[in-house]
């Protein structure tokens, strides 16, 4: 008779997130092998596995912003904030009007700028959004500034950076056997699992993702009221300095421009429902430190 | 999880919390109603209350107490309504803008044609309440209970803009649990009381979360190689102590007509921006 290397192929399948794949592994295992104790014991790995999938696929909202906190902390570390009132209260308003067209319940959205001349946005798990001075110092409108913001909460809205957390704590934290659970009370895994974050992040997102965010921060930014076009103006006003824009076009992580901004082009006819605010003049008095 | 208004698939349209109203958009001049007795009005609100589930939110600005206002822009946002409608009853939440947030909100229930002031112990008749002499909520309750314009405009005997109402149609599945008493005070995030708010982004009133203290110096990966970073947990905790308030994000919106703003005659001196 022909032997399953169950445990292997579950775990395999596990690891890959394949939760269908799963099911039919099992099917198949029980078939081939046509012994009702191995179909109990293929059905109990695959419950097993499936418990231990759960737990990973669903980190806890409570605990997605304690990681994005402490992810935070260390951008903060990085660049050094714009300690800037006035400043930083506008980039809270400009973002939480954008928020407001983001269904998703639960989060609640904190901005800042980053003391850099480096042209770059960035997003915590739950709800912590940067845009650096640089970022700021090329935008022309309110509209640019909530285009950017609006990518931003995409890549929260659609969890990226957690699910790139889930993906490889699989193979860095507490995965020795499936009765290993990734237990986010502990300190020392909770700071592991922020770290991976935090590289991801400054690594960069994959490419479908940076679409799925564009196409998304558009239909948001259209909804809140805001010309639909700002995130794309913005991607056309980067001078291609590679010091100061590497991480946002053509590299080995980003889409080209060309890729992202046809990406928004597949959503603008669908969001133009006119052009929406601009807010230049706002935008112009209120964009610069104060101090 | 609710999806974002567009997915990739491209199939929806934006929509926000908000269903806007498609009644009209212009704004109508109606004469503000003299302050006749509360009991006047509710007995005509009754009678004009639709039978069908639905809601909406409208939002209030007045001129400044003691001052004539020439324009909208003239005008202060001094408190957003909710209303609930389910066969016939109502319930109608009122909540004041102070200048640095919301007051609590009053909650006025119609059961049947009669009418009361629901609070955590009780609903009182609300003809026996303070609520009888408040000339907001009887301006409240004087609008129109069917089918309004977005947009309406108040004025007195004189022509003197009294009142801007800006009216929301909500997706709001009303049912009976919205006219339900609860047990305890609400909190802000259910029920009516959330749309009555209708800025999710900016509730407060979430548990802080505790992070785990970072660790020293950090190794970061990123796309130029290592780095090595301090933390700055103190820029965080300065980060979250910027809680916005109700009323400047309102006002903020309503400077460049955002939504649901957009519904209001455009800004006269940026007029190009509003557009």
């Amino acid at each position: 008779m022909r032997r399953i290397p169950s445990v292997l192929v579950l775990s395999l399948l596990l690891a890959l997130g394949c939760r269908s794949a799963l099911n039919e592994a099992v099917q198949t295992a029980t078939t081939l092998t046509g012994t009702q104790d191995q179909a109990e014991q293929v059905q109990e790995k695959k419950e097993e596995a499936q418990e231990l999938a759960n737990a990973l696929l669903d980190i806890p909202v409570d605990r997605q912003i304690q990681i994005g906190r402490e992810m935070a902390a260390t951008v903060a570390g990085r660049y050094g904030l714009v300690r800037d009132e006035a400043l930083t209260r506008y980039v809270n308003l400009v973002g939480a009007t954008v928020a407001t067209a983001d269904p998703r319940p639960g989060v609640l959205y904190r901005f800042a700028v980053l003391d850099t001349d480096e042209v770059n946005a960035m997003a915590t798990p739950g709800g912590y959004v940067f845009v650096t001075r640089g970022a700021l110092e090329i935008m022309e409108d309110e509209a640019m500034l909530a285009g950017v913001l609006a990518h931003e909460i995409a890549h929260v809205h659609h969890e990226h950076i957690t699910r790139e957390i889930e993906r490889r704590s699989r193979t860095q934290v507490g995965w020795k056997t499936t009765k290993d659970k990734l237990n986010l009370e502990d300190d020392d895994v909770l700071h592991q699992v922020a770290t991976t974050g935090t590289n991801k992040l400054f690594v960069g997102l994959g490419r479908e993702d940076e679409l799925e965010a564009d196409r998304s921060g558009t239909a948001l930014v259209a909804a809140a009221g805001y010309d639909p076009t700002g995130l794309r103006r913005f991607l056309e006003a980067l001078d291609g300095d590679p010091d100061r824009v590497h991480w946002l076009l053509g590299n080995d992580v980003h889409p080209e421009r060309g890729e992202r901004l046809s990406a928004i082009d597949e959503v603008l006819p669908e969001v133009e429902a006119g052009p929406g605010v601009l807010a230049a003049e706002r935008f112009r008095g209120r964009r610069s430190p104060q101090s | 999880m609710r999806p974002l208004p567009l997915t990739r698939s491209g199939s929806r349209r934006p929509l926000g919390a908000l269903v806007l109203s498609v009644v009209g958009v212009a704004v109508m001049a109606v004469p503000l109603l003299a302050m006749e007795d509360l009991s006047q009005i509710l007995a005509e609100r009754v009678a004009e209350i639709p039978a069908e589930p639905r809601a909406y939110r409208e939002t209030w600005m007045l001129p400044a107490e003691g001052t004539v206002a020439a324009s909208v822009d003239d005008t202060e946002i001094v408190a957003r309504a909710a209303v609930a409608q389910l066969d016939g009853d109502e319930l109608v939440e009122i909540q004041r803008f102070r200048s640095d947030g919301l007051d609590e909100a009053a909650t006025i229930l119609c059961d049947d044609g009669r009418w009361y002031l629901r609070t955590p112990m009780a609903d009182s008749p609300i003809l026996e309440t303070a609520l009888r002499e408040d000339p907001l909520a009887r301006m409240v309750l004087a609008g129109p209970p069917g089918e309004a314009p977005r947009t309406r405009t108040l004025t007195d005997d004189q022509g003197a803009l009294r009142a801007v109402v800006l009216r929301e149609v909500l997706d709001h599945p009303v049912t009976a649990d919205d006219f339900a008493r609860r047990e305890g005070p609400m909190e802000a995030d259910e029920g009516l009381l959330a749309e009555l708010r209708g800025i999710d982004p900016l509730r407060g009133d979430r548990q802080p979360v505790a992070s785990a203290a970072p660790k020293g110096v950090e190794e970061i990966e990123t796309y130029d190689g290592k780095v090595r970073v301090v933390p700055d947990p103190q820029g965080v905790e300065w980060m979250e102590s910027f809680a916005l308030s109700v009323p400047e994000f309102e006002r903020f919106r309503r400077e460049m007509r955002l939504p649901p703003y957009d519904a209001l005659p455009p800004v006269t001196v940026t007029a190009k921006e509003g557009s």
